[in-house]
């Protein structure tokens, strides 16, 4: 039961990651690696305003790092025209030292024993399971509903319209540089925001904690787009969400296969997101097949 | 659409359900009153290997058969997300208890409140990591060994078997709290003998090459503290180090292997073995209360031969007969 409701914490949390790389991957249409580097400082900025006494200021701090963090990647592609993957590995590993100096030249802070929004809310009369994903929950659902409704606004539709077609965003006279800063600086905070929450979660921040973090957000936001296809905004940032909690319950059931030793985990977990991926060209497939045979018998 | 959406829903729940059935299984066939032990680490290197063989080993001698005691056996390939998931996997199967390696992997599971105990190897400041408050009091139902690097004993084997060397070069890495320790107690001691340092940070083991090839013209010899990230380019540091003909201490005896001159450090399988003494305490009543965390310090000498030779050094009989010694 702790793995089943387990999972669907960190699927929530790590929700607000597939967010934010959908965010660049799809709506704006570049690959941004600042990912590993920006998810690290939501949890360190987060971890250290929690020491401090102001877990709820450590989570809003942490989203204006990630906006700040991924604002730099973007005028590094836009105002200095490096190449975005580059742009995107140069603000990672600068921020590898960045968040070492927010931690204070440490590599690991523990907030076990301290008062979290997990704690603080514990007054509640729920279980305590219930409390650790009520969190999770409620931030992820908040950040979906503002950026659903951001991205119908007049400046969203701008930034959906600049990763559609930028020669033509260009001609209608809109800062497509702008366009892109503010998008990629959206992306990161939501990254920050997730690595904010998993920090009070987890009770630590660990500057390995962003380590191929922008894998998991990525593979996330596929799976969701597998299953719910390419259609709205709404529900193509809704689907990332989703892919989130799949992903976590494959990386469980992966745990929960004994029959493979230890340190095979990461090829049954890939080889489980195949088979979910398989699904739909398979079923594809078979249609292409069954309309083929129907027309053969036609004529 | 739909129909896919479903069908995928279901292939999942599928895969889990078939994942729980297949783990209960082996556990049905054992003994029912056989004790669960979920031993987890975050990631693999020599050390981490060595001390998790030093768990299972000294366990199976104090007597808990494979079919008294049955060792489950996570890694996280180092994905903290993964760390977490498999914390409640632990917990979900209800474990007897939980050994970890390292820092981040005990924090996982304190944490997480389980009831259930645990013991830690290998945590270097376990009240700085808050997974117990008073060394000698464990209140959070975690306890466990820590590893303490005799930085002073180290520079002092130093000084007898490579003398007069007057800058040491420091090559670590600050993602590694141990290390830092270590690097600070060395600069310590060794600002305390008035000896100098050149130091080096680097953040990924394809820069150690480097920092290696920058530090050998200025320094006397090199000190590694306890750091994964360099230890795993130690054979690159060795010979930079063996072709100028200068030393290289090590912080364990896996760095000596990978041609390290020497080292003073912990046996980690000796580590292992200590954590699974006081596991065993708590198997035959001891409650986890009344077993203090401790710094081991049993520490051994252990030299490279081939290395000592590759310098030209001659080593005196006395530390020869007291050190263990790698060809």
């Amino acid at each position: 039961m702790t793995l089943l409701i387990g999972s669907l914490q960190l699927g929530f949390i790590y929700g607000m990651l597939a967010l934010g790389i959908y965010i660049s991957f799809r709506i704006l249409n570049i690959p941004d690696l600042t990912a590993d580097g920006s998810f690290t400082l939501g949890l360190a900025v987060s971890a250290v305003l929690t020491l401090a006494g102001h877990p709820l200021l450590g989570i809003l701090l942490a989203i204006v790092a990630g906006a700040a963090a991924g604002t730099v990647t973007g005028l590094l592609q836009t105002k200095l025209e490096i190449h975005p993957i580059l742009a995107g590995i140069i603000t990672m590993s600068s921020l590898y030292s960045i968040n070492l100096y927010v931690l204070g030249s440490r590599s690991n802070l523990s907030l076990i024993g301290s008062d979290t929004l997990f704690t603080q809310i514990a007054w509640l009369p729920v279980s305590k399971e219930i409390l650790k994903t009520l969190v999770p929950f409620a931030f992820c659902f908040l950040c979906a509903v503002v950026l659903i409704w951001f991205f119908k606004t007049h400046l969203g539709l701008c930034i959906r319209a600049t990763g559609n077609n930028e020669e033509m965003v260009k001609a209608s006279s809109i800062n497509v540089d702008a366009m892109k800063i503010l998008a990629v600086a959206i992306s990161n905070a939501c990254i920050g925001l997730a690595g904010a929450v998993l920090a009070q979660y987890q009770g630590y921040a660990d500057i390995s904690s962003g380590i191929g973090i922008m894998v998991v957000g990525l593979a996330s936001a596929i799976i969701g787009e597998a299953i719910f296809g390419r259609r709205s905004l709404t529900i193509g940032l809704l689907s990332a969400i989703f892919g989130s909690l799949i992903y976590r319950f494959i990386i469980a059931a992966a745990l929960k296969s004994s029959i493979f030793p230890a340190y095979m985990l990461r090829v049954v977990s890939a080889v489980i997101v195949v088979i979910a991926l398989a699904v739909p060209v398979v079923k594809k497939h078979l249609e292409l097949h069954n309309m083929r045979k129907k027309v053969e018998l036609d004529a | 659409m739909k129909k896919t959406l479903v069908g995928l829903l279901i292939s999942t729940l599928l895969l889990a359900a078939v994942g729980c059935s297949s783990e209960t299984a082996p556990q049905d066939k054992a003994s029912a009153d056989a004790i669960q032990v979920g031993l987890v680490q975050l990631a693999d290197n020599g050390a981490f290997t060595d001390m998790r063989e030093g768990f299972s080993t000294k366990m199976r001698e104090l007597g808990y058969t494979e079919e008294q005691m049955i060792i489950d056996y996570k890694n996280a390939n180092g994905d903290t997300a993964t760390l977490n998931s498999i914390m409640q996997t632990m917990v979900d199967e209800k474990k007897d208890m939980i050994v970890t390696i390292g820092t981040p992997a005990t924090q996982a599971i304190v944490n997480m409140n389980s009831g259930i105990p645990v013991f830690y190897i290998s945590v270097s400041n376990p009240v700085g990591a808050k997974v117990i408050t008073d060394m000698n009091t464990p209140d959070k139902n975690a306890t466990g060994t820590s590893n303490a690097i005799p930085v002073s004993e180290m520079f002092k084997l130093a000084d007898q078997l490579t003398p007069n060397r007057q800058t040491y070069g420091l090559i670590y890495n600050t993602g590694e709290i141990n290390a830092v320790t270590t690097i600070e107690n060395a600069k310590k001691y060794l600002d305390s003998v008035g000896l100098n340092y050149k130091e080096v940070i680097i953040t990924s083991s394809s820069e150690v090459q480097q920092a290696a090839q920058s530090l050998v013209n200025q320094v006397d010899a090199f000190f590694i503290p306890n750091d994964s990230v360099v230890q795993s380019a130690m054979p690159q540091v060795a010979e930079i180090a063996k072709n100028a003909k200068i030393p290289v201490y090590g912080s364990s005896a896996v760095m000596v292997q990978s041609g390290a001159f020497a080292t003073v450090s912990i046996d980690d399988i000796t580590i292992g073995g200590i954590t699974a003494e006081m596991a065993e305490k708590y198997l035959k009543g001891t409650p986890i209360e009344q077993i203090p965390s401790l710094i081991v310090t049993d520490f051994t000498t252990v030299i490279n031969k081939s290395t000592a030779d590759a310098l030209g050094l001659t080593l005196p009989q006395s530390v020869l007969d007291s050190s263990k010694i790698i060809d």
